[in-house]
């Protein structure tokens, strides 16, 4: 009876320990191997969801070579490891600890034999004397990173020599191209001229050369006494020249200014009210516009004389 | 076709009679101000509008007021306030019990002269309205069109102190007016006469010396002011010198101007070049009436850039710098 009783408890525990094992386990490809050969040490579990695979310590004279990262083969969890000796020998990989959901199992322990090779020095033939160090050429690249430091310096050289050489070369002097500066009164008579010279009246093209005169006329008065009348109507250009008249004491007198007044407002009805004035007006007018411009040249002429005699007093 | 420019001279001759005896009428109550009348005389004969910028008190309102009395023309004020609505200036339909329907409320804008005063206190849509109605001349109001009558000159004011909680004009819509009046206090002899009169109680009636039918004969007279070729092109130059000032060398204002006159601008300054002339008794523009309304008519046309602003370079300085450098024809 108490044999019975006895193997049923022996038989529940065993039971109940297969159920509780997850079947972790352990496999090699060989367990024997020569001073620095590999051997394949794979831990294999059931895939759950927390599996803490041992570090593989304490292997005495053995040592984990390389450590692959976890596997997973349809539900199984394999860690791969590849363990090494460099001593002759029998060495025990022991139990490992594998926690699997917090709770931890073992693996069975291995035993593995390191055999040393052997040496046969008879069989030996010759001995060859310890090869000198070999000189190998450099690749374009590292050629670049020897001599790279020496070309930046070499060209920013170059560039300070250039920007030197720029800066102090002797510079040549520009040509100077002289302006002939026309006083206003030779360039307002050959204006007048050439306006002449182009018969513009006589061909029907009265505005033209009307606003031809006026434009000489202007051009000169803003060159002569330095106001702006090409930019002015008519009426600012008169107050402008009374202004100037007085400031500057030139003494023009009341029948230029009226003959200029007459002249540029004629000249307007011509160019902007389509006025076709008669032969005899418009000769006219163009001695009128000639001795205006006579006229301030001999007053600007004979102020710069009056200038000059006291300068020299 | 011939333009006989002595024929027109000779009509403008006849036609303008009544610009002395308007102004002379508008005298009797604004003292001075003269270049404000010569202004809306413009805008009146330009069948344009006048935006009237000035601190209060320079009688802008009164200005309108007695040009509308002695045009003999319908006139109406609004008072541009931050509550006012679009149907208050052009009208609304309301709902008439006796008649069981809507019946169409007409605003105060139906009348030949109206003062929009302080237009920068309305918000845009009320702004909106109104400028809309200036440029197209009709109002919708539900399904029905209404022509507005002729003429219509709105004269707007605005203030250039006290912005605070003031809609300022977007400049598309302040380009719809014709002018830009800037107003500014009268002479001292002049605010003499203003005192005393104002002390006395002084200031005679204004009676109606124009009739609107005149008018309308002098706008259709002004349209006949001969404009000469090299005048268009002058105003052309001073117009395109604010849109491309480096090619009228005037490089420094480059920077300065953000966008330049439109080309109602360019109308704009013909049509007032025109009706200076026509103020002038000419049949015939010249350079001077384009100088006399450049200013007017390009202020408010140019838009300046922040470094003008910080330079304190004004649309005005601009303009003047433009006409002192682009050639006189």
């Amino acid at each position: 009876m108490k044999y019975i009783i006895t193997s049923l408890f022996l038989c529940i525990g065993f039971a109940v320990m297969a159920q509780n094992n997850p079947s972790v386990s352990v496999k090699i490809d060989t367990t024997n191997i020569k001073i620095g050969e590999q051997v394949a040490y794979t831990i294999s579990t059931p895939n759950h969801k927390k599996v803490i695979f041992p570090k593989l310590e304490n292997l005495d004279s053995l040592v984990v070579a390389e450590e692959f990262t976890v596997d997973t083969i349809q539900d199984r969890l394999y860690k791969k490891y590849l363990i090494t000796g460099f001593d002759s020998g029998a060495f025990y990989i022991k139990k490992q600890q594998v926690f699997i959901d917090s709770k931890a199992y073992f693996t069975d322990s291995l035993l593995i034999n390191v055999a040393t090779i052997p040496v046969d020095t008879v069989k030996l033939a010759k001995y060859y004397a310890v090869k000198g160090l070999e000189k190998e050429d450099y690749t374009l690249a590292e050629w670049w990173y020897r001599i790279k430091n020496y070309v930046y310096v070499g060209l920013a050289v170059i560039a300070f020599m250039v920007g030197l050489y720029f800066l102090f070369r002797n510079k040549k002097e520009p040509v100077k191209v002289k302006k002939v500066v026309i006083p206003p009164y030779i360039e307002a008579t050959k204006e007048l001229k050439n306006l002449e010279q182009k018969q513009l009246w006589q061909n029907n093209k009265v505005k033209e050369y009307y606003s031809e005169l006026t434009d000489i006329v202007r051009k000169y008065i803003g060159n002569e006494l330095l106001v702006q009348a090409l930019e002015t109507t008519t009426e600012e250009l008169m107050s402008l020249l009374i202004n100037e008249n007085k400031q500057q004491k030139l003494g023009l007198d009341k029948d230029t200014l009226e003959n200029l007044r007459d002249l540029l407002s004629q000249a307007d009805f011509v160019k902007f009210a389509k006025q076709k004035p008669i032969e005899m007006e418009i000769k006219a007018h163009q001695s009128n516009a000639s001795r205006i411009i006579e006229t301030i040249h001999k007053l600007v002429e004979s102020k710069k004389q009056e200038v000059k005699d006291d300068e020299q007093q | 076709m011939e333009v006989d420019v002595r024929a027109i001279s000779e009509k403008i001759e006849r036609e303008s009679a009544f610009v002395d005896l308007l102004s002379m009428e508008m005298n009797k109550v604004i003292v001075g101000q003269k270049h404000m009348i010569d202004r809306l005389l413009i805008g009146l004969l330009g069948n344009g509008h006048i935006l009237l910028e000035g601190v209060p008190g320079l009688a802008k309102t009164l200005a309108i007021n007695t040009l509308a009395k002695a045009v003999d023309g319908a006139f109406s004020r609004i008072q541009f306030t931050p509550d006012l609505l679009p149907a208050d200036v052009v009208g609304t339909m309301i709902y008439n019990m006796k008649q069981n329907d809507f019946i169409i409320k007409k605003g105060p804008i139906f009348a030949n002269f109206v003062l929009a005063d302080e237009i920068n206190r309305a918000p845009a849509k009320v702004q909106s309205a109104l400028l809309e109605a200036m440029q197209e001349r009709q109002i919708t109001i539900g399904d029905e069109t209404f022509k507005l009558d002729e003429p219509f000159l709105v004269m707007a004011t605005q203030n250039p102190v006290d912005q605070e909680g003031t809609y300022t004009l977007p400049e598309a819509q302040v380009d719809r007016f014709m002018l830009k009046v800037v107003i500014d206090y009268p002479k001292l002899e002049e605010e003499q006469i203003i005192m005393r009169a104002n002390l006395t109680g002084a200031y005679e009636k204004v009676n109606p010396v124009v009739s609107l039918e005149q008018i309308r004969k002098a706008r259709e007279v002004v349209q006949e002011v001969y404009m000469d070729e090299k005048i268009e092109k002058y105003i052309l130059d001073l117009v395109f010198a604010t849109r491309y000032p480096e090619k009228y060398g005037l490089e420094n204002l480059k920077g300065l101007i953000s966008f330049g006159a439109s080309p109602r601008g360019s109308i704009s300054l013909a049509k007032a070049a025109k009706c200076h002339a026509f103020i002038k008794r000419r049949g015939y523009v010249i350079p001077e009436d384009v100088r006399a309304v450049v200013l007017d008519i390009l202020r408010h046309r140019i838009g300046i850039t922040y470094e003008a602003e910080a330079e304190n370079v004004t649309a005005e300085d601009i303009v003047n710098q433009i006409v002192n450098v682009v050639e006189v024809p």
